[in-house]
Order: C-alpha cells, then sequence, then structure tokens
C-alpha cells in the first residue's frame, strides 16, 4: 500500500460517503420498524375489539319477559300458602350453573322461611332424561329446593319466562314480588342487586327492585312456544322428581 | 502511577457493567422462553376449560358452539400472537417482557371470565406477578398492574 493511498484511505475513514449496501440495509430496518410499529397497533385494535365483543356478551341479557301478578291458577305447583320460590332452568346451558350457585347461598340463608322450586326444561322432541344433566343433580343437593321437570314447556309459557335462570317469588296470597335473574352477568357468581332484593323480600324487608336482567340460555328455538290450552289438557305434561321431597314435609 | 490506578479502576468498573449487562441479558432471553412455553400451556388450559365447562349455546334444544370456545381458541391465539413473535425476533428485548406483562394479565381476565368469575382464578394475577419478577426488572411490573387494574 503505497503512502498516498494510504492517506487517502485514512481520509475516507472520515469522509467517504456509507456504500449504497449499508444505505440500504438502514433504509430496509426503519421500514421494518414501522412495519412492526403498525404490527403492534392493528394487534392493540383487535386485542381491544376482543374485549368489547367478550363485554358485551357477558352483559346481554335474554328476552325481557313479564311474569303474571298473580299466581297462575293452572300452575301445576300447589298453589302457594306461603312465600314461593320458583327458578326456570335450561339444563344445558353454562350459564345457569351461576344461578345455582346464588340460589344455593339463598337457600342456606332463607331455608324454611319459603317453598323453593327448580324447574328443568325438557324441550318437545327430546329424550326421556333428556334434562338429567349435571346441573339437575347440582340442583338436588340445594338445601330446601325440590326439583321439577317442565316436559313441555307449559309451566315456562304460564310464568311468563323465556330465558333460563329466571327466577319469580310470589308471596303467600300469591302476589307477584319479584321477576327476574339473580346473577350480575352471564355466568358469573358475584354480589348483585336480584339477589339481594330477593333476599330482602324473602326476610320481609322491601326490597332495591322488583326485577333484574337474566342471563341465561333462551327457551325456545325455532319452534313457537307451546299454546297455554293444549298444554293444560296435556297429561303428561309435568313430573315431579321423587328423589326430593316438596319443601315443609 | 496515580493515573494507572485510576485507570485500572476504571477498567474493572467497565467490566463489571460489561459481565451483569451480559449476565441480565441472559436471564431476560432465559425468562422469555419460559414465558414461550407458558403462553402456550395457557392458551392449550383455556381452550380445554372452555370445551369442559361450556362447550354449546342453547336455545331450546338447538345449540351452537358457545362463544367461550371462540374466545379460547382465537381470542387466546390472537392475545399470544405479539409476545410470542417478540420472543422470536427480539429475545432479551425490553419490549418483549413488557408485552409479556400485559399479556399475562389478559389470560387473567379470559380465565376469570371462561370460570365464572371463580375466587380461585384470580389468584392467577398473583402467579403471574411471581413469574414476571423473574426478569428482576420493576418495570415489568406497573404495566401488567395497570392492565390488572382496568381489568
Amino acid at each position: 500500500m503505497s503512502l498516498n493511498n494510504a492517506g487517502a484511505q485514512e481520509g475516507s475513514s472520515t469522509t467517504e460517503p456509507a456504500s449504497p449496501n449499508a444505505s440500504r440495509s438502514v433504509t430496509r430496518r426503519r421500514w421494518l420498524g414501522y412495519l412492526g410499529i403498525a404490527a403492534v397497533f392493528v394487534w392493540t385494535i383487535a386485542v381491544g375489539a376482543g374485549v368489547g365483543r367478550i363485554w358485551k356478551y357477558k352483559n346481554t341479557p335474554g328476552a325481557a319477559t313479564a311474569a303474571p301478578a298473580t299466581w297462575p291458577g293452572s300452575a301445576l305447583i300447589s298453589p302457594p300458602g306461603q312465600t314461593t320460590l320458583v327458578m326456570f332452568v335450561h339444563p344445558r346451558c353454562p350459564c345457569s350453573r351461576a344461578s345455582l350457585t346464588e340460589l344455593s347461598q339463598i337457600m342456606e340463608r332463607e331455608q324454611g322461611r319459603t317453598a323453593a322450586w327448580v324447574m328443568f326444561l325438557r324441550p318437545v322432541g327430546t329424550t326421556e332424561n333428556w334434562e338429567r344433566t349435571p346441573t339437575w343433580k347440582a340442583a338436588q343437593g340445594l338445601p330446601g329446593v325440590a326439583v321439577l321437570t317442565d316436559a313441555t314447556g307449559a309451566e315456562a309459557a304460564r310464568f311468563g319466562v323465556s330465558t333460563s335462570g329466571h327466577v319469580v317469588l310470589y308471596d303467600a296470597k300469591g302476589h307477584l314480588l319479584f321477576s327476574g335473574g339473580i346473577t350480575g352477568s352471564r355466568g358469573h357468581v358475584g354480589d348483585n342487586s336480584g339477589q339481594q332484593s330477593v333476599v330482602s323480600l324473602l326476610e320481609g324487608r322491601p326490597a332495591e327492585q322488583t326485577g333484574h336482567p337474566v342471563y341465561g340460555c333462551g327457551f325456545h328455538d325455532q319452534n313457537p312456544p307451546p299454546d297455554l290450552e293444549s298444554a293444560a289438557d296435556a297429561t303428561d305434561r309435568l313430573h315431579y322428581a321423587a328423589e326430593c321431597p316438596a319443601p315443609g314435609e | 502511577m496515580q493515573q494507572t490506578d485510576s485507570t485500572m479502576q476504571q477498567n474493572v468498573q467497565r467490566r463489571a457493567n460489561e459481565l451483569c449487562a451480559a449476565r441480565l441479558d441472559e436471564v431476560h432471553r432465559s425468562t422469555d422462553r419460559v414465558f414461550l412455553w407458558l403462553l402456550l400451556a395457557q392458551w392449550a388450559f383455556a381452550i380445554v376449560l372452555a370445551l369442559w365447562l361450556s362447550p354449546y349455546a342453547w336455545e331450546g334444544k338447538s345449540r351452537a358452539i358457545h362463544l367461550h370456545v371462540q374466545i379460547a381458541v382465537f381470542f387466546g391465539g390472537l392475545i399470544n400472537a405479539l409476545p410470542i413473535a417478540l420472543i422470536f425476533l427480539r429475545p432479551g428485548w425490553s419490549g418483549t417482557r413488557y408485552s409479556i406483562g400485559v399479556v399475562q394479565m389478559l389470560w387473567a381476565a379470559v380465565l376469570i371470565h371462561l370460570t365464572g368469575g371463580r375466587i380461585e382464578t384470580h389468584f392467577h394475577v398473583f402467579g403471574s406477578l411471581a413469574f414476571l419478577a423473574f426478569y428482576r426488572d420493576w418495570r415489568t411490573l406497573p404495566r401488567h398492574t395497570i392492565v390488572s387494574t382496568w381489568n
């Protein structure tokens, strides 16, 4: 290496412009950086949308329906001579496990003060014992609760119920005290105004509210609900689960 | 002589810092690998949980795949995508462990939701804190705490 070249090379370490490869590399890295930032932004938006979807699902109740203001005369549960609570449950609804847990907490406090029934829907066209699921077994284990099968959905229709987990509470004279759900959101156990209202009413205190959204599966699919007249004439419309004694016996 | 001692001290300090940084980088990378398996295990667990607890939603006698299964499969995959990509592309980087901290809290929210708000599932939050402490980086915790509070 000549002295001239060496000098030129020494000078080139401070003044020679970057090679085309180096500048391409810098540009590529810059664009990769922008792409990374864009990817994180898109990911954040997508996650936010997912969280919003979960939140919406959790807090969307079933169809709002109204229970009769007085005890439906044709019901096959004995007319109430004491405060009576009836919960309607779809046997395969995952959200209703939480409703039964809340009912269990109510009955631990109020057992003896109220007659309590859990009515399991067996839709028309399903097999015998279709409703005998783990949820059914869980209901059988609740203190002071009798478990029944609503074999055609007629009982649910009488009480104006169309969503699993719906609770109706009537006083000894057959007047409606409460109609609604006892969970705060879908499938979630925890303090909520529906459950607190039921407890207040059972203890003879005024309730915060007399209704609450019901979070659960629907009782009706594509088929329309059963007609009340024909259901009342049906001979096989209600089966009593002999394993559980009636409340008060 | 004094200049030599001072220079030697500076060299020792510089070398100590280099060794510490290298060791810390090693800790960050190995913890990233631990979280890679943990994130995948949580995803698999969520899918199994959803299929076991709530496979179908019902309307009368009609059924459809429950939203919980879709959340476990698709949303679980989505929230894992960013941290797993960073673990492979930028192991040991601070952004990787911060994203892992945030995603751990999202997983806590998903698992709490899938189990219907069970108290036991809430302890996932505290377990995650213990794992995040492996990074020995205090800046991981505030992000984790903010997302947890928002949840």
